[in-house]
């Protein structure tokens, strides 16, 4: 035995009380991260039957008309949400962070949606969002001579009504998040602008976006990922049909209608298939944090934390 | 004397005139945006209320849509006791979400306490792996982690509801093990010299120290719990044994197409959301603090 090993050995017996107190967590990441994650692997390539058929299944997953469809409507639903909410947030966030008073009561309302869980938002916002003309929205639209919409039972709006959904569920969350980075820029440097003459306009773009950098790139790509795991609302509205007529199918209903469904045919290995496709889209979209956020370590580590949707 | 005391008194009043003259034309229209804002995001919560409330007969909603009840009573708040179990469910949650945040609560300041203060041989290879679930989104494994859960005995259960989630918590040991690197080594050394084994400067030193952080968790993780859908859907079968949120979703999509009684989904929607009202008017510093926290601690 070398030398080395030998002095490892001595500092792990010195060290060993130090293992039970990480012991738990690493069996539980052997248990509900390796295992399952290389299971999902081996599940993708095989048949029903458990026969081994290769890379079959990716083939019949991108020839799926329906799969084609859920990762639509997920990008479609998941690029409106970002692009709305974020910039939103944003605008939202400066503004409570330039009034004098009453910021906390701002804060604690901007928050309370936090405390709904989605379900109970959809199942709130189905009536809100009521088809027949008694619904609170378009009771309001008939007071300015617009006809009653079909919200989530029109194929051609139910999806942007699930945005709206939302957006009203996510964006104070937001507001909080981008609020405490504004927090965190000093005011000398809005000050020394304004000595220069800088506008309002000009503040924005040379100090606040640029220190605000690593939030932002935070928000927006932990939104992005959150997105593409778009679940809990459409089930809520739609059960497992993703209805009116497929347009709130996403990867995700999607898979679980495949493995676990008690109304549709099942099909665990096209399931597990569709979920290494959403596991590397996720994988690329946590590098790229990596490399675009400085502190990396943190950044990281970020990426697959869970969040409600935007 | 007398005038030349008068004048920068003078100045100063101008001053603040000026000041207050022009602070109001955009702060204004800031208060105004946020005030709509705002009472955008109350109004759905003061029409569940409302109409949790409000004894309505028929299945089509009133018109016009009321925000105040016009028939008060309890109604409707007895026929979702009486015919959705929901007090079954409420219960099988609360139980859920107290096993998961005595879990948490005892696993992840213990875990980043020795990521942190620790010295072994692979720690940082350890950390990384435990951190590795942060990478692998949970959805993406659903059908073998649950056939593993099954195999284990532990489909129906509330353990096999708990367990994947709070054994793999990397990012409350991540956030652990930051709190933990702010306090002093110091203590550690003390300790040791004191001859106390580290499960003791554990308990008596550190986890003291550790309060606002606990209570960061805490509130995140029954937050998770409470709100969450997918998982218990795929590990529970059972009325009996469901959850609030599985509960509603059922009620909600089991009779797509035909219309909802509105006061019954409201009055279901209030008690779901009734617990964790109070855990957000208790902690709602807390809340504020944690969100802060885990997206801005840079």
């Amino acid at each position: 035995m070398s030398n080395d090993s030998k002095k490892l050995i001595k500092t792990i017996r010195k060290n060993w009380g130090w293992y039970p107190f990480v012991l738990i967590p690493f069996v539980g990441t052997v248990m509900f991260n390796l295992v399952p994650l290389l299971k999902t692997f081996i599940d993708a390539m095989h048949n029903n039957a458990g026969t081994f058929i290769g890379f079959t299944n990716y083939e019949i997953l991108f020839n799926d008309e329906e799969f084609i469809i859920a990762i639509k409507n997920t990008v479609y639903m998941g690029a409106l949400g970002v692009c709305l909410n974020i910039p939103f947030a944003f605008i939202f966030a400066n503004m409570l962070n330039r009034i004098p008073r009453g910021k906390n009561l701002f804060k604690v309302i901007f928050l309370t949606p936090m405390i709904i869980s989605i379900v109970a938002v959809a199942l709130i916002f189905k009536f809100i969002f009521s088809a027949d003309s008694a619904g609170v929205i378009n009771y309001f639209l008939s007071l300015f001579g617009i006809s009653p919409k079909g919200w989530f039972s029109d194929p051609s709006m139910s999806r942007e009504t699930v945005i709206i959904m939302a957006i009203w569920k996510g964006i104070g969350y937001n507001i909080i998040l981008l609020f405490a980075g504004l927090q965190t820029i000093p005011s000398e440097y809005y000050e020394a602008a304004s000595i220069d003459g800088a506008n309002e306009f000009q503040k924005t773009t040379k100090i606040t976006l640029p220190c605000l950098r690593n939030t932002l790139i935070f928000v927006y790509l932990t939104s992005c990922i959150s997105v593409l795991k778009r679940f809990a609302d459409v089930y809520a509205i739609s059960g497992e049909y993703g209805n009116p007529a497929n347009t709130l199918l996403t990867v995700i209903l999607y898979i679980y209608k495949k493995m676990f469904s008690t109304l549709f045919f099942k099909d665990v290995g096209i399931g597990s298939a569709a979920s290494i496709v959403l596991f590397f889209i996720i994988l690329f979209i946590t590098c790229i944090n990596y490399i675009l956020t400085e502190e990396r370590e943190m950044s990281l580590f970020r990426g697959g934390k869970r969040r409600e949707n935007i | 004397m007398s005038t030349i005391q008068a004048k920068p008194t003078l100045v100063k009043v101008s001053n603040i005139r000026k000041k207050e003259k022009r602070m109001p034309t955009y702060v204004l229209i800031y208060y105004f945006i946020l005030v709509l804002v705002a009472i955008t995001i109350i109004i759905p919560f003061i029409w569940m209320l409302s109409a949790s409330f409000d004894r309505v007969n028929t299945y089509e909603l009133p018109y016009p849509p009321r925000f105040i009840p016009a028939n008060f009573s309890s109604f409707n708040y007895k026929m979702v006791i009486t015919n959705m179990q929901i007090l079954v469910y409420l219960k099988n949650t609360i139980i859920v979400a107290i096993m998961s945040l005595i879990f948490q609560l005892i696993l992840t300041p213990m875990c980043g306490f020795a990521f942190s203060k620790g010295c072994f041989p692979g720690k940082s290879i350890i950390l990384i792996f435990i951190l590795s679930n942060l990478m692998v989104p949970f959805e993406t494994k659903l059908s073998a982690i649950y056939n593993i859960v099954k195999n284990m005995g532990l489909s129906n259960t509330y353990l096999g509801i708990v367990l994947p989630g709070v054994m793999t918590s990397a990012m409350f040991i991540f956030f652990m093990k930051k709190f933990c690197d702010d306090l002093p080594y110091d203590l550690y050394e003390s300790g040791v010299l004191d001859g106390a084994s580290k499960l003791r400067i554990f308990l008596q030193i550190y986890l003291p120290l550790m309060g606002p952080a606990l209570a960061t968790i805490a509130v995140l993780d029954v937050m998770n719990t409470w709100n969450d859908l997918l998982w218990p859907m795929i590990v529970v079968n059972k009325h009996e044994m469901s959850t609030i949120q599985v509960g509603l979703a059922m009620f909600s999509s089991d009779a797509s197409g035909i219309n909802r009684h509105a006061g019954m989904t409201a009055a279901a929607s209030m008690l779901s959301i009734i617990p964790l009202a109070l855990v957000f008017i208790f902690l709602q510093r807390y809340i504020v603090e944690s969100i802060a926290v885990t997206g801005i601690k840079q």
